[in-house]
Formats: structure tokens, C-alpha cells, sequence
């Protein structure tokens, strides 16, 4: 019975001792996952500040994190809101496209989307009205497929798996320092996981106004310090690889590109312009390098610093671009 | 003293006879059980955020499962910056590219291509990509993703098949969110790995409840008719449409980065769809037929190397491990076909 009881005790401290093979990280189990936490809320159109939006307005999106809900209503500008249409994005819906239309679709994220104007303000907005007014031989459709706070990885993402579908003629590409955010995260990865969380919808999960920071963000880079370590370990390789990615796809289609080179002075920070300098140079040589005509943000600083001011400042310039790319050799 | 050498030789004998019992008990699982040790299958996906889910990095090998190497390829560690001089291939698709029915992870076909064009070109690495259930905008996901950082020189897409499952779930959007969902998983043990019989069989006997062994299916899709009525009805209403467009969307940004393409048309046994798959087996049937004809089409078009797998491969049914899973043997065959068509189109030659 002793023999037994030794050789089952020695046969237990055996299997304890045994190597245990994590498949993921090297200890036995997998480590919890970060909690997120709060932060003081910020302007909505600087980098992070579309996480105060209200989780409600959205919904989890396999491919790209989120996504504008149908029929959810936002605050946007003073006393204003919009409405997602049943269609996905802000504005009219498009019609089934006739010969002679010259469609845009203008992807980006807060500031393209236009969270602190009316609709009427934004800038796809204006870009039709500009464009309307100086081509009235050709009808212009001008559709605002951009959503706050997604970056050149989701913009990318559902460019290819949607908005190709509306079959556009020129696209207009803003927010490009879109990835400023998750530049400026701590433990930086190419794909943006160490900054985006994955939100999974549950069944019964109450669609109140929890911010959209609790769904999607690890919220880890609250402090100067996080984003001023984050900055020595960001790369521009996966928004470089998301920009010719969009600009070969478009090509490949026979689609024209118009992108809006960011104004590092928009982000208040010294990272923050850092970053936005490094992405804008980064943009600049991929559409110098591959014929993509390009509008400089920088250009609408004279418009004074509302936000409806320099959107149509900004709008008057790709219009003008947009002519120019329409009208030429395709 | 006496005693104690006796206490330590019975401790030593009973865990050798301990061992030898569990040895014999794993060999006889083994033939009568296939696979009855492998890891929980739903361990090697993870969920994504840009993929919905992918597979699961550093996996060990199990049954039909990995190894995965760190970068959640199916196969031997790779460099992510590819070496000077290596020309190399990634291979894009479902289960059909990933090699589920392949117990090893060296028949898999791409690793049959592999060793094939090494005997030309000892610096071809073929890249296995492919993702169990993965469907043409997953595997562009990932593409877009994942697969650029790695510099391919030729990108394979084989895998059609999945692309017909949305087509049934209601509410069809193109973007297949309609069937595919978000997920995540908590926090869970990993399952231990033992180097003896003895210790792999207390640690079944003795492990806290394994994960939910949840298809995969269940996890990273919405819910769906399971009323064949129904779903004939929302199959009737789509087209391959949006394969097409994903397809073409790889062709365009794989060659806007360089690199080359080849399409393959999925490899079936057409006899075994009503069969395995009763009614869903039309499904198929129809799907595979547009879904072929428009990788011809777009091959045709966008003078694309296409390797016509679906009417220039014969079918032989022993070859198969259902309708469309193909075993060793089917494997070697298709890695054969493939390797002609890089061949004939002089895109790896020899040095």
C-alpha cells in the first residue's frame, strides 16, 4: 500500500514537472487580456476623441472593428444631429448610377465624415455643391462613406468589401492621419490590435450611450509619457501598405484618387504632429510615386479655424481637383 | 535503508508498468480512434479584428491541425522579412489551401509545391495562408492585412467553395457580414502537452473542464435558416457577384505591389455534393459552376495565370476525403497541377 501511495505521489510530482507548452505566450495559460479604463474627454475630431461617441450610433464589423448602424442618430456641430441612412453612411443614398454621372465617394474618418458639422457643412457636402455649380452639364453624386475614428486599415477594408460596390469614378481620401491614434498607443503592432478591441455584440446588450471607448479601445495611452514612448516604436509600414493597397485597387478599376495630404498643425501635440508629419510624408511620396493627385489641408490654415469654414475651403480645392482628373485621359 | 531502496525500486516499477499500460492504451486509441488526443480543434483559430478570426500563431502539431508557426502560418518558421534571393510563393484560401484533411502538416499541398519547385529553384518557399473556412473576403482581408508585410512574389488563391455558404445565411450583403460576425474569447488554459503517456493520461483525468469544443462555425458566424426552404430562397436571390469583385481586388492589389498572381478553380468530386450534402449539395453544385466561370472570365481578362484545376485535374474519388478536402494523395495531385501551371507561365525558374 506504502509502494502504491509513493509510486502514484511520484508519479504526480512527475506530471506537475512535466514541460508545459503554452502555444501563445510560453506560460500555461493564456494572460488576461487589458481592462479599459476612462479618459477626460476630448475634442471629437482630434486623434481618439470619436471614442466619447456613443457606442449606440455603431455596431461590431468583422473586417473593419465598426461601423456606422443604420437609423442611428448623432450629435454633430450645435444643436445639430445627422441620421445614418438604411443604406450605412451620412447623407442621401446613392441611386442606381446613370451613364453620364460623375460619382464620388469620399472615404476617411471624423473629420471626411464631419462630427462637429451639420450636414450640410460637411465636406463631401460641399464638394457637391462646388462641383454642381461648375459642371452642370454632367450630374455629380458626392456620397460621405466615411466613419469616425477608423483608420487606413478599415478604411482600406471596407472600401474593398462595399464601397466598390457603388461603383464610384473618382474617390476622395481624407483623414490620413486617421492612424495618429493608434501610432501613439502603447505596444504598438502592425495590424492596430495593441489599440483596437475586438467588440462582439451580445444578445440583449443594452443600446444606451456607453461610449464607443469601452467597446472598441484598449484606451492605453491616456498619458504624455505612453505616447511619447509609443512614438519610438510606431511604424508607417502598415499605413503605407493601406495606402497603395487603395491606390492599386482603385487603378485596377479605373477609378481616379484624390487624397487630402493632412495638416499636422490640426493635432495639438507634440507627437501628435510628429506623427501626422511622418504619415503626410509617407502619403505624399506613395501618390507622388504612383500618379495620385493630391489636395494639401495645409492650403485651408487661411480659412480661419472653424471647422465649417476650412471643410469648404478644403472642399473648393478637390473640387477643383476633381475637375481636373475627370476631364483628363484616364 | 533497506526499505527505502524497496519503496524507491516499487515506485520505479509501478511507473514503468504505469507507462507501459497508458503507452498501450494511446496505441490502441490510435488505431481504433484517429485523433482522439488532439488538441481542441477551436484552440488554433483566434479572434481578429480585421479577419474576424485567423489562426491561432505557434501552434503545435495535432491531429490534421498545425504546426502553426509564429506568424500563424500553417507550416516551418519563416523569416517575415523575406531573405535575399528567396523567391516566395503565398498561397491564399480555406480549408482546401490549409489542409484539413492532411493528419501531417507535409502533405499539405502547398508543401508538395514547395518541394516540387526546389528541385529547380532551391529558393522557392511557399507560404501556407490559407484559413479553415475562409471565404474569398477573408482571405482578401488577410491579404491586405497580413500578407503584403511578407513581400510575396506570387500569390495563389484556391478556395471557392466557402464563398458559397453566405449565399444561404438571409439578408445577403456583399461584404458577407451578413453571415460573418465578430467573436472573442476569454481568458482560457491551454491544454499540456506531456512527454509521457502517463502524465498526458492524468492530465485528462485530472484537467478543469476543456473549452466548449463550439464549432468554429458557431463562433464566427451569424445564425442561419437550418430550413433548406428558406435558404433556396435567399440563395436564389444572389449571384457570384461579390466573389468576383473580391477576386479581382486581389489581382489588382497583388500586382500593385509587385508581385504575381495565379488563380486556381476549385478541384471537386461533382458525384459526392448530393450525396454528402443533401440538399445544400445544388448549392454547390451551381456555386462552384458560377464561381469557376468567373475565375476563368478575370483570369481571361486580366491575363492572369490560371491554374483550371476544376476540368484539367481528373477527379479520383479515392483521392477525396469528402466532396471537396482532398487527402495525401489528392494533395500530391492538385500540388502536381499547380506546379505545372507556375512552370508553363516561367514564373519560377531555375538557377
Amino acid at each position: 500500500m506504502r509502494i502504491a501511495a509513493a509510486a502514484l505521489g511520484i508519479a504526480f510530482a512527475l506530471v506537475g514537472l512535466s514541460p508545459l507548452v503554452d502555444p501563445r505566450r510560453g506560460g500555461a495559460t493564456q494572460a488576461s487580456q487589458p481592462q479599459p479604463m476612462e479618459s477626460a474627454p476630448q475634442a471629437l475630431a482630434a486623434p481618439g476623441g470619436f471614442l466619447a461617441l456613443p457606442s449606440a450610433a455603431f455596431r461590431p464589423h468583422p473586417y473593419a472593428v465598426y461601423e456606422l448602424r443604420e437609423g442611428a442618430t448623432l450629435a454633430v456641430g450645435e444643436n445639430a444631429t445627422t441620421t445614418i441612412g438604411p443604406h450605412g453612411y451620412r447623407g442621401a443614398a446613392l441611386a442606381a448610377k446613370s451613364a453620364n454621372e460623375l460619382r464620388i465617394l469620399c472615404l476617411g474618418g471624423s473629420r471626411m465624415f464631419g462630427l462637429e458639422l451639420a450636414d450640410a457643412q460637411t465636406v463631401p457636402e460641399r464638394l457637391r455643391a462646388h462641383l454642381g455649380a461648375a459642371a452642370a452639364q454632367r450630374p455629380v453624386h458626392v456620397a460621405n462613406v466615411a466613419t469616425p475614428g477608423h483608420t487606413s486599415h478599415e478604411v482600406a477594408a471596407t472600401f474593398a468589401a462595399r464601397w466598390l460596390d457603388l461603383e464610384p469614378d473618382v474617390i476622395v481620401v481624407g483623414d490620413l492621419d486617421g492612424d495618429v491614434y493608434p501610432a501613439l498607443q502603447g505596444g504598438f503592432r502592425d495590424d492596430y490590435s495593441h489599440a483596437w478591441r475586438i467588440w462582439v455584440e451580445q444578445a440583449g446588450e443594452p443600446a444606451d450611450a456607453t461610449s464607443l471607448r469601452r467597446r472598441v479601445s484598449w484606451g492605453n495611452a491616456d498619458s504624455a509619457q505612453t505616447r511619447a514612448q509609443a512614438i519610438h516604436t510606431m511604424s508607417a509600414k502598415p499605413y503605407e501598405s493601406n495606402l497603395c493597397f487603395l491606390a492599386d485597387v482603385a487603378a485596377g478599376r479605373g477609378i481616379r484618387s484624390v487624397w487630402v495630404l493632412p495638416d499636422p498643425a490640426r493635432n495639438t501635440g507634440e507627437q501628435e504632429e510628429l506623427v501626422t508629419t511622418m504619415l503626410r510624408r509617407t502619403a505624399e511620396r506613395i501618390a507622388k510615386g504612383r500618379g495620385i493627385a493630391a489636395v494639401d489641408d495645409m492650403e485651408t490654415q487661411g480659412a480661419g479655424v472653424s471647422a465649417a469654414a476650412r471643410a469648404d475651403a478644403l472642399a473648393k480645392l478637390l473640387a477643383g481637383k476633381v475637375q481636373q482628373i475627370a476631364e483628363g485621359p484616364r | 535503508m533497506k526499505k527505502v531502496i524497496l519503496l524507491a525500486g516499487g515506485a520505479v516499477a509501478a511507473i514503468l508498468l504505469g507507462e507501459l499500460l497508458a503507452r498501450a492504451n494511446e496505441a490502441y486509441l490510435d488505431a481504433v480512434r484517429p485523433g482522439h488526443d488532439a488538441i481542441p480543434e477551436i484552440l488554433y483559430y483566434v479572434p481578429n479584428h480585421h479577419t474576424s478570426y485567423t489562426n491561432t500563431p505557434s501552434m503545435p502539431a495535432t491531429f490534421q491541425r498545425g504546426p502553426h508557426n509564429t506568424l500563424g502560418f500553417r507550416g516551418p518558421e519563416i523569416a517575415r522579412e523575406k531573405p535575399k534571393g528567396t523567391y516566395r510563393i503565398v498561397v491564399l484560401g480555406g480549408s482546401t489551401a490549409y489542409g484539413t484533411r492532411n493528419a501531417e502538416e507535409p502533405a499539405c499541398w502547398p508543401r508538395v509545391l514547395e518541394a516540387e519547385l526546389r528541385r529547380e529553384n532551391p529558393s522557392v518557399e511557399v507560404v501556407n495562408a490559407g484559413v479553415p473556412a475562409y471565404n474569398s473576403g477573408d482571405a482578401l482581408a488577410l491579404l491586405r492585412s497580413r500578407v503584403f508585410a511578407l513581400s510575396p512574389d506570387l500569390v495563389i488563391f484556391y478556395g471557392s467553395a466557402n464563398d458559397t455558404i453566405p449565399r444561404w445565411f438571409p439578408e445577403f450583403r456583399s461584404d458577407y457580414t451578413h453571415m460573418r460576425t465578430t467573436w472573442s474569447r476569454e481568458s482560457r488554459p491551454i491544454p499540456r502537452r506531456r512527454s509521457t503517456a502517463i502524465g498526458r493520461l492524468l492530465a485528462r483525468l485530472t484537467a478543469p473542464p476543456m473549452p466548449p469544443s463550439t464549432p468554429l462555425r458557431l463562433l464566427t458566424s451569424r445564425h442561419y435558416h437550418e430550413n433548406v426552404v428558406l435558404e433556396r430562397e435567399d440563395f436564389a436571390k444572389t449571384t457570384s457577384a461579390a466573389f468576383a469583385r473580391n477576386l479581382r481586388t486581389i489581382v489588382d492589389a497583388v500586382r500593385g505591389a509587385g508581385a504575381a498572381v495565379l488563380l486556381a478553380t476549385q478541384h471537386f468530386q461533382p458525384e459526392a455534393l448530393d450525396r454528402e450534402l443533401r440538399e445544400r449539395g445544388a448549392f454547390y453544385r451551381q456555386g462552384l459552376a458560377e464561381f469557376g466561370d468567373a475565375t476563368r472570365r478575370l483570369a481571361a481578362e486580366k491575363n492572369v495565370v490560371l491554374a483550371d484545376l476544376e476540368r484539367s485535374v481528373p477527379v479520383v474519388a479515392s483521392e477525396f476525403d469528402d466532396f471537396v478536402h482532398h487527402n495525401d494523395a489528392g494533395a500530391r495531385r492538385i500540388a502536381l497541377a499547380m506546379a505545372e501551371a507556375i512552370r508553363r507561365a516561367g514564373l519560377v525558374r531555375g538557377k
